[in-house]
């Protein structure tokens, strides 16, 4: 999501302001550190159980620091940075049912902020003025240990206001993503039955729009920062995942990687903020599809750059803005 | 229904296949119904691995296999006569399942086939003359399933719908043969990045196609005695599966349970008179820990709880058949 905030804070945001009125204040971009986490700690996967810490470091692969310091079996995962570069919002079922946490991009001042019995809150992202988030409010379903349906909701960054976005009919919609105009939101479901698909809305939750086909299974969307991508990847559910944009009207779609070994995948994309580069998980030549490392490359998926992190199952990356002196 | 799951990512990236893998646990699976007198009901309880029979009332509850501890015997489809059942087994839970055959009371067991070694041999269904099983055979360890038919003695196999993994990876469940024996009716999982549907084959594998919407996410079909239509359930990916009956050729989609949800009728069998559906429900479980057997009448009501799980017991797979009816 970070993608989205610091382009809307960033390239966008000064377009915005010389063309027309902003919807949002936004800053001036420049690609900054990298958020990351471990392991897949999200509602679509029925093994929760998995470990993750969250962390960030220099594109470079240089000044890692460990942001969060959870109990081996407790999970921090999925950070997203705020516009601004000065917070990072992430998931994590630390003090019990998962739930959106904010902190500082030191990791000074967690903040549970969601979260409570029978419920998981996931994909916690910011909107582009900072003064909101978006997540994925899931009921647990009681037994089962799984979640079988996820709303998307809205709350203030004070973790005041939460609502109901999207919560018709029972599938998991997950990852909602705030264009960089504050005008719509991206997000990726299992509707209608499809094993993953984009979707778009107005950012009320209104008029829900599909645009991939059911063949890609796509999954993980991320707007550009000038709002006319959405980068995601396809293959939810298989293997052999790549990189794809498409316009917010569904036109233009465009792949990016070309991996083609039946068991390597480039997925869980993000922009970096002035949208010249995306971070990825490419698990090439990963021990088990185990990972230390995550990839940079070029907006065009050319110049695969690899970034050791030496985590162990290095897996969701977020790409942050450099915080304005 | 559901079934195995090969998985993303390394396991990372999951998907819809996942709640199905959850729900593997709690699987049903085929058995086609044929027109005859109304007999006894088959099914498994997934906790014991053992298969029973019952009277539709209730009474004249019998175990029918006795596997050692860790054996599973699953999915049992009566043969039209009512004489001979047909089921999946595994001694060891290490053990690919096959598909082994009885007599109606339990006795004379005997293996039909067991060839391609790491194989699995699940749901098996027999066709309407008695001599022809078809069954779902997946590819080793987490593989995908195509459908294959086999004489009833177990020669003459072959395969009626190709293996697709990979990238296009497809699982085809749960195979039940029209009662005029010209079409296979099954589930198909993720074709095209699509959760199931049911789709019907000619006997031959001429000419699949899909009879549900997508937005079902339909499985385990059983056709009526009539061959007019279909019963399954739905919501493969998730919880809150409801029982719905369609024609044959995709028309005339009908509910028959209503919305539970999160609770699941799942697994339904046709009664030999067509009038009918036995299935497996959770929905006296808010842990969704054990099923229930039921029957409901095909509108909806008149419905009965003929065979209970209680606490630490899963009844699952009734397959109603014509066998005749023990004195209570």
């Amino acid at each position: 999501m970070s993608s989205r905030l610091r382009h809307a804070a960033g390239i966008a945001g000064l377009l915005c302001l010389v063309l027309a009125p902003p919807a949002w204040a936004t800053f001036p971009g420049t690609n900054g550190r990298i958020a990351f986490s471990q392991g897949p700690i999200f509602p679509e996967n029925g093994e929760l159980s998995e470990h993750s810490q969250v962390f960030t470091i220099e594109p470079s692969g240089t000044g890692l620091r460990q942001l969060t310091h959870v109990d081996d079996n407790r999970s921090a995962a999925l950070p997203d940075w705020s516009p601004d570069g000065r917070r990072i919002a992430f998931e994590s079922n630390q003090s019990g049912a998962f739930g959106i946490w904010v902190m500082n991009a030191d990791g000074s001042d967690q903040k549970r902020l969601s979260g409570r019995k029978g419920f998981g809150d996931f994909y916690p992202s910011w909107s582009p003025d900072g003064t909101t988030l978006l997540y994925s409010h899931c009921p647990e379903v009681i037994g089962l240990g799984f979640f079988s349906q996820c709303d998307i909701n809205a709350m203030n960054a004070d973790g005041s206001g939460k609502e109901a976005l999207l919560s018709m009919g029972r599938w998991r919609n997950t990852r909602p993503q705030f264009s960089p105009d504050g005008r719509q939101i991206a997000f990726g479901s299992d509707r209608g039955g499809l094993q993953g698909a984009i979707w778009v809305m107005r950012a009320d939750g209104s008029s829900p729009r599909r645009l991939t086909k059911p063949v890609l299974r796509a999954f993980w969307p991320d707007w550009s920062p000038s709002g006319d991508r959405i980068l995601f990847s396809d293959n939810c559910c298989v293997q052999r995942s790549n990189l794809y944009t498409i316009r917010p009207d569904g036109s233009g779609l465009t792949k990016l990687t070309a991996v083609k070994a039946p068991s390597v995948n480039a997925t869980f994309p993000s922009y970096s903020p002035d949208g010249t580069e995306i971070s990825l998980f490419y698990d090439k030549g990963c021990p088990d599809g185990i990972c230390k490392s995550f990839y940079t490359a070029d907006s065009s998926g050319d110049g695969l750059t690899r970034v050791f992190t030496g985590q162990a199952d290095t897996l969701i990356t977020d790409w942050g803005a450099e915080p304005a002196p | 229904m559901i079934q195995p799951r090969r998985n993303a990512v390394a396991g990372l990236v999951l998907s819809l296949g996942l709640a199905a893998a959850v729900w593997g646990a709690i699987a049903t699976s085929a058995h086609a119904t044929y027109a005859g007198p109304v007999g006894r009901i088959a099914f498994s309880d997934y906790t014991t691995g053992q298969i029973y029979a019952i009277n539709p009332d209730g009474s004249g509850l019998r175990q029918l296999t006795h596997g050692k501890p860790g054996s599973v015997s699953d999915s049992a489809s009566w043969s039209p006569d009512g004489k001979q059942l047909i089921y999946a087994f595994s001694p060891t839970p290490e053990t690919p399942a096959r598909i082994w055959a009885m007599r109606a009371n339990g006795s004379h067991v005997h293996r039909l086939a067991g060839d391609a070694k790491g194989f699995r041999d699940l749901a098996p269904s027999y066709g309407p003359n008695g001599r022809i099983i078809v069954y779902a055979r997946c590819q080793p360890g987490d593989g995908v399933c195509a459908i294959w038919r086999m004489g009833a003695d177990g020669s003459d196999r072959g395969p009626l719908t190709p293996y697709r993994a990979g990238t296009h990876e497809t699982v085809d469940f749960d195979p039940v043969i029209s009662p005029d024996g010209s079409q296979v009716a099954f589930a198909r999982f993720f074709a095209g990045g699509v959760a199931s549907r049911i789709f019907v084959v000619g006997i031959n594998g001429g000419h699949p196609h899909a009879v549900t919407p997508a937005t079902l996410e339909a499985n385990a079909p059983d056709w009526s005695p009539s061959g007019n239509r279909l019963a399954f359930g739905t919501s493969s990916q998730r919880v809150g599966s409801s029982l719905f009956t369609i024609g044959s050729n995709g028309k005339g989609l009908t509910r028959v349970t209503p919305d539970r949800y999160p609770q699941n009728a799942i697994g339904p069998t046709f009664s030999p008179r067509g009038d009918r559906l036995a299935f497996a429900d959770d929905r006296r479980y808010s842990d969704h820990c054990c099923l229930d057997l039921f029957s409901i009448g095909l509108d909806g009501k008149r419905e009965r709880r003929f065979a209970p799980g209680g606490k630490g017991r899963g009844l699952v797979n009734p397959a109603w058949g014509s066998a005749p009816l023990l004195a209570p």
